[in-house]
């Protein structure tokens, strides 16, 4: 079977799917509302779902997303490229429904390939045991997990342990493991690359204020290994303070210990002196840093400092309107052998506005603009979008369009206009399914006609037992389960390869 | 280092000092919400500025936690309490309620102990009379109020409950008298919707030392234990950012909420799944709400002059790379010791590498790198760097200077040893 008719024989499914789907009843959700994206099950018709925990049963989630994208693209040799990716992802959890202690478990994984080519990837996202007593003065996360910690490390993956201690008004936060790195996925690869047990590790310690109104801080120190090496040492000091709900001041402060380099200091206040009314003004200092193995830590490299502001208004209950600029300022000129480089300047602006229009609730018009100056080019931007929502919110459809002058000083060659235009739409039949399809055209000085196409099958099943009753959000008969796409070798050489998308069950075919 | 542990010492003690001076805070507002204080019209005053601080819709209470209702009734709360009625005396279930959709409100037998009004079913043998001393009926143009309250009934009551897990009796049970709760009904007539606790009432107590302070003690909580967000009202109930920097509505919030991340995780795992993160932290899904829809190819142009940070969302050795040696935009299709590549996307200027001895020009990839070097560091490894400056001095001006030097040796000194070999007297006499 050629992958163009796995192709067609996929999306027809997809449709035969849609169509099925529309007949059920439905208990609507929104993907999105105000703003916001939906964390999970609607409340299911008119009555809500009171789950007050009684401790003696347990809560089941499972959820699946199969997902299809079709990319076209130049390479740098001139090529035109094709990709034809699909993922499936899985998510299971179980955790007791005790209205105080917490027991649970918790485990993403993902598997897919690219159907014009043989081979698959598969990796666990995470899976982690929760434990919490009763009183919830500790807490411990076993396993891979995501954990933020700040600064260069940002959002740290890994196979370890967090603990947290909380006594009154001092929390404590102990981690430790080995971090994982993830690889970019559009163009699937093998997707774990740790460097091994006991050569690269990282660890760190916390304290934070906890238990006060209105007040957060924490100080965090924590360190990496790379090949059993110390290659950063890093402090992170966050706070953020309330007043009256109408000020925050929120500071952020990351300190590379052994490059002796403040590499991020933000301090921003926001004030909200009305209901139609918001403005802020933030400042931040950065100085790139890099971890002591590195090369890179040797070469000197220029701090910036910038100021930014914004003022949000509501004037009318469906209207809002953002203005924002700013400007960031090397307080170094360049220089070249001592010899400064004034023509390479040294200070950029920035400057945005937006307005959001929703005159009904299931209608949104976002129009925006935005224009960036200075040092490297001025580049100027404007977008348009679209959202429309059916009553029930079943449907909703998202156009989108923007386009880009871009300008580059050092690289004349990039100049020009940029633009896309795309089109999404999510149809949510139950409350436990969702389908989406999405195209995407893309223009650019190089590119011409560039078109992505995406279609997406979300499940999500949760069922609540307890000794005699047993609640869920679909019933088990109506439940399609979503198989895993096997993860075979991993890297090329396996004999199978995805081959489609058929109601969330992944197929394989054998390719020799 | 002394400078360093100087930091650590000044970060420690300005810990100390907040921790403290917001623990004499927080006493102070146990000590004022202490339920055996009596009321003050000063406390009730500031209660009503914080209230009207604290909401969104100007001290009105949410239209999502506590849904619009429909009051056709006469009835004062303050006349009755003038009178000597007891709160229990009307609401007297609220003694064994343990669930937010009790009504607890009285009904006809209750009523008719002191209105002597007609029972059951009286309607249907006689005139209803006295039911227009607590319920409003619907009239017609040129029609009386009397002909109204034969052709119908009265307008019917909605009172829909509070989407909340609340238990009156246990708080009721702990000694927490009525009014600190419902603020303000003692001196109203019809009590509404303005008499229900705001968040910040109930967080006077529930802060986590006197009261658990999890967001499902009050939530509702959806099949799978995490919070229900959609609580079918419009919008989804979302952090403000009133008690945390979580303002989920903020214009920049999608790319900058690591800090309440870090500050409260535990807040973020009350509603989110870990997926969540990885919808845009591991870049299956682009987001052009974040990123136009043409990002894939003109990111570049952007990550050039870091003005958003991608390090924020993306790990730069693998998010990037993996893209880049795919799509064949790698160093040797670039101008470097390979030569001039072939084709229209090439990314580097000409006069990018630079000629040895020459001045710079203003395409010379010193300045940028010198500018952002992490931006260099998205798609070469260091070996990119010492095809040329293993024998081109890469130091900065400030490195002659042995303490300045030294600072980079600290860390047992590793990158050191990509150019010099570990016996350098060099390195030999920075280690002494």
């Amino acid at each position: 079977m050629s992958s163009n008719s796995m192709l067609r024989s996929s999306l027809f499914a997809v449709l035969c799917a849609v169509l099925t789907a529309t007949s059920l009843p439905s208990h609507a959700v929104a993907e999105n509302k105000g703003g916001v994206q939906a964390t999970g099950f609607a409340s299911g018709g008119a009555g809500l779902d009171y789950l007050k925990g009684s401790g003696t049963g347990f809560f089941l989630v499972g959820a699946a997303r199969s997902e299809y994208r079709l990319l076209q693209f130049r390479s740098a040799r001139d090529e035109v490229q094709t990709r034809q990716l699909m993922w499936q992802s899985f998510r299971f959890s179980i955790r007791d429904d005790h209205p105080r202690r917490h027991i649970s478990f918790e485990t993403a994984l993902r598997g897919g390939g690219d159907l014009s080519r043989p081979g698959f990837f598969g990796e666990v996202l995470y899976a982690f045991v929760d434990l919490a007593p009763a009183a919830r003065w500790a807490s411990l996360r076993l396993g891979r997990q995501l954990l933020a910690v700040g600064g260069a490390e940002g959002l740290l993956r890994l196979d370890g342990a967090v603990g947290r201690f909380n006594l009154h008004y001092l929390g404590i936060e102990v981690f430790g493991g080995v971090p994982l790195r993830s690889r970019f996925v559009v163009l699937p690869e093998p997707v774990e690359r740790p460097t091994g047990w006991g050569r690269d590790w990282a660890w760190g310690v916390a304290m934070r204020a906890i238990n006060l109104r209105f007040t957060q801080l924490r100080v965090g120190i924590s360190e990496r290994f790379r090949d059993g090496e110390l290659s950063r040492r890093q402090l992170t000091v966050d706070f953020h303070k309330g007043i009256a709900g109408r000020v925050t001041i929120q500071s952020e402060l990351v300190a590379d210990v052994l490059q002796r380099r403040v590499e991020q200091f933000l301090v921003a206040v926001d004030v909200r002196p009305a209901q139609w009314l918001g403005f802020g003004v933030d400042y931040e200092h950065w100085h790139g840093s890099f971890g002591a193995e590195e090369l890179f830590s040797v070469f000197a490299t220029d701090p910036f400092d910038a100021v930014r502001g914004q003022v949000r208004l509501r004037p009318l209950p469906w209207l809002r309107l953002q203005i924002a600029g700013g400007a960031q300022i090397y307080p170094l000129s360049i220089t070249r052998d001592n010899v400064p480089r004034s023509e390479l300047g040294r200070v950029s602006g920035t400057q945005r506005f937006v307005v959001q229009i929703q005159p009904l609730s299931w209608l949104g018009v976002e129009v925006g603009e935005r224009i960036l100056m200075g040092t490297g080019g001025d580049k100027q931007s404007l977008h348009v979008q679209l959202r429309v929502a059916s009553p029930s919110r079943r449907v909703a459809l998202r156009l989108w369009a923007d386009f880009q002058h871009y300008g580059f000083d050092l690289q004349p060659q990039l100049e020009g206009n940029y633009g896309s235009a795309s089109v999404d739409l999510q149809f949510r039949p139950l409350s436990w399914m969702r389908v989406g399809v999405s195209g995407r055209a893309i223009f650019s000085p190089w590119l011409d006609n560039q078109v992505q196409v995406a279609a997406n099958l979300d499940f999500l099943l949760g069922v609540r037992r307890i000794p005699g009753q047993t609640t869920s959000t679909s019933r088990l008969d109506e439940w399609q389960p979503a198989l895993a796409v096997k993860s075979r070798s991993g890297h090329g050489h396996s004999p199978y390869r995805a081959a489609g998308l058929v109601g969330g069950i992944g197929l394989r075919s054998f390719l020799r | 280092m002394r400078h360093v542990a100087s930091l650590a010492l000044l970060l420690l003690a300005a810990f100390s000092v907040a921790t403290v001076m917001s623990l004499r805070g927080a006493e102070a507002q146990n000590s004022l919400s202490t339920p055996d204080t009596p009321s003050t019209s000063a406390r009730a005053a500031a209660r009503a500025i914080a209230r009207s601080a604290l909401s969104d819709t100007g001290g009105h209470p949410s239209d999502l936690i506590y849904p619009e209702q429909q009051l056709a009734l006469r009835f004062s709360h303050r006349r009755h309490l003038e009178l000597g009625a007891q709160c229990t005396l009307c609401h007297a279930s609220t003694a064994t309620s343990e669930d937010a959709r009790d009504r607890n409100l009285p009904d006809h037998t209750q009523c008719g102990i002191c209105h002597l009004i007609a029972q059951e079913g009286a309607a249907e043998l006689c005139r209803p009379a006295g039911c227009d001393t607590c319920h409003l009926y619907e009239t017609n143009a040129g029609e009386s109020e009397e002909d109204a309250e034969v052709a119908r009934t009265p307008i019917q009551l909605v009172l829909p409950p509070a989407k909340l897990s609340f238990s009156h009796k246990r708080h009721l049970d702990l000694g927490v008298p009525c009014l600190e709760c419902h603020q303000g009904v003692p001196e109203a007539a019809l009590a509404t919707r303005e008499h229900l606790p705001s968040m910040s009432t109930c967080l006077s107590c529930h802060n986590g030392v006197k009261a658990p302070s999890e967001c499902t003690t009050c939530h509702l909580q959806g099949e799978g234990g995490l919070l229900l967000t959609d609580l079918g009202g419009g919008a989804l109930l979302a952090p403000r950012g009133r008690f945390r920097p979580d303002n989920h509505l903020h214009p920049d919030w999608q790319v900058a909420h690591s800090a309440a991340a870090r500050l409260a995780p535990e807040s973020c795992s009350s509603c989110h799944s870990p997926s969540v993160c990885l919808d845009c932290h591991d870049g299956k899904k682009p987001r052009t709400k974040l990123h136009p829809g043409d990002w894939i190819m003109n990111h570049g142009l952007e990550a050039g002059r870091r003005s958003l940070q991608c390090q924020a969302c993306h790990d730069k050795a693998s998010f990037c790379v993996d893209c880049h040696e795919q799509a064949s935009v790698r160093p040797e299709n670039f101008p470097g010791l390979s030569g001039e590549p072939q084709g229209t996307s090439r990314f580097h200027p000409v006069g990018w590498r630079g000629e040895l001895g020459d001045i710079a020009g203003p395409e010379h990839h010193s300045h940028v790198a010198r500018r952002s070097l992490e931006t260099c560091d998205a798609c070469h490894e260091q070996a990119s760097c010492l095809e040329c400056h293993s024998f081109i001095n890469p130091h900065p001006r400030s490195w002659s200077d042995p303490a300045e030097g030294w600072r980079f040796g600290q860390g047992e000194g590793r990158m050191c040893t990509n150019c010099h070999r570990p016996d350098d007297p060099v390195l030999q006499l920075l280690r002494r």
